[in-house]
């Protein structure tokens, strides 16, 4: 039993682990680009923030839905 | 002082993406409740499930669209800090809910909540692209 709770937090870890990277990656991304961009053209900064936020709520949906995954599986299959 | 003065135009943006985004959470709102009454004729459980992952959806994003967009920062720095906080209270604020939920709410139903949760993270995505194609277009 107690071999099966480790699995499932050990799941749970890599789920919301990975999906922690591909998030710190995307929007890292994502902010250095906007910096780049920013500095090209500092006109387009106001334009640049409204994409900057809703490129933003794109990447991070996934990771969202893998924490309540993991968090499910703590909490409530553990 | 010249730099500041520019970036007035380009508050449109900002109050262009508020109004948007306000239409985005009204519809998402609507999208929960219907899903709440249809998951009724199920069973209760499943209805208050499918609201409250309404609810773990709503609330982090409404959060972090106030925090983000309600301030005025003109600098790209401060604009860069402002997403970045507001994201990181965004994931706490989530994390916290779930599992604020998990633990204090029982029974639970997980279908529905993860349903209703996953399908507004879909409808962003949609929305987002169908409510002014604008963004499609850069």
């Amino acid at each position: 039993m107690e071999m099966a709770n480790a699995v499932v937090f050990l799941a749970a870890a890599i789920l919301m682990g990975l999906a922690a990277i591909g998030a710190a990656v995307g929007i890292g991304n994502l902010g250095g680009k906007f910096l780049e961009g920013a500095a090209r053209q500092p006109e387009l900064v106001p334009l640049l923030r409204s994409n900057f936020f809703i490129v933003m709520g794109l990447v991070d949906a996934v990771p969202m839905i893998g924490v309540g995954l993991g968090m499910y599986l703590m909490f409530a299959v553990a | 002082m010249k730099q500041a003065k520019k970036s007035v135009p380009g508050t449109k943006f900002t109050k262009w993406t508020r109004a948007k985004v306000k239409i985005i959470f009204q519809i998402q709102m609507a999208v929960t409740l219907v899903i709440t009454l249809a998951t009724l004729l199920h069973s209760v459980v499943a209805a208050y499930s499918a609201l409250i992952g309404g609810i773990l959806y709503l609330l982090p994003n409404v959060f972090f669209a106030w925090r983000v967009l309600g301030r005025q920062s003109e600098t790209p720095r401060g604009i860069l800090a402002d997403m970045y906080i507001g994201e990181i209270w965004k994931m706490v604020i989530s994390i916290l809910c779930f599992a604020a939920v998990f633990i204090l709410v029982q029974p639970l139903s997980p279908f529905p909540l993860f349903l209703t949760f996953i399908l507004l993270q879909i409808l962003n995505w949609y929305l987002q692209m169908k409510v002014d194609d604008r963004f499609l277009k850069l």
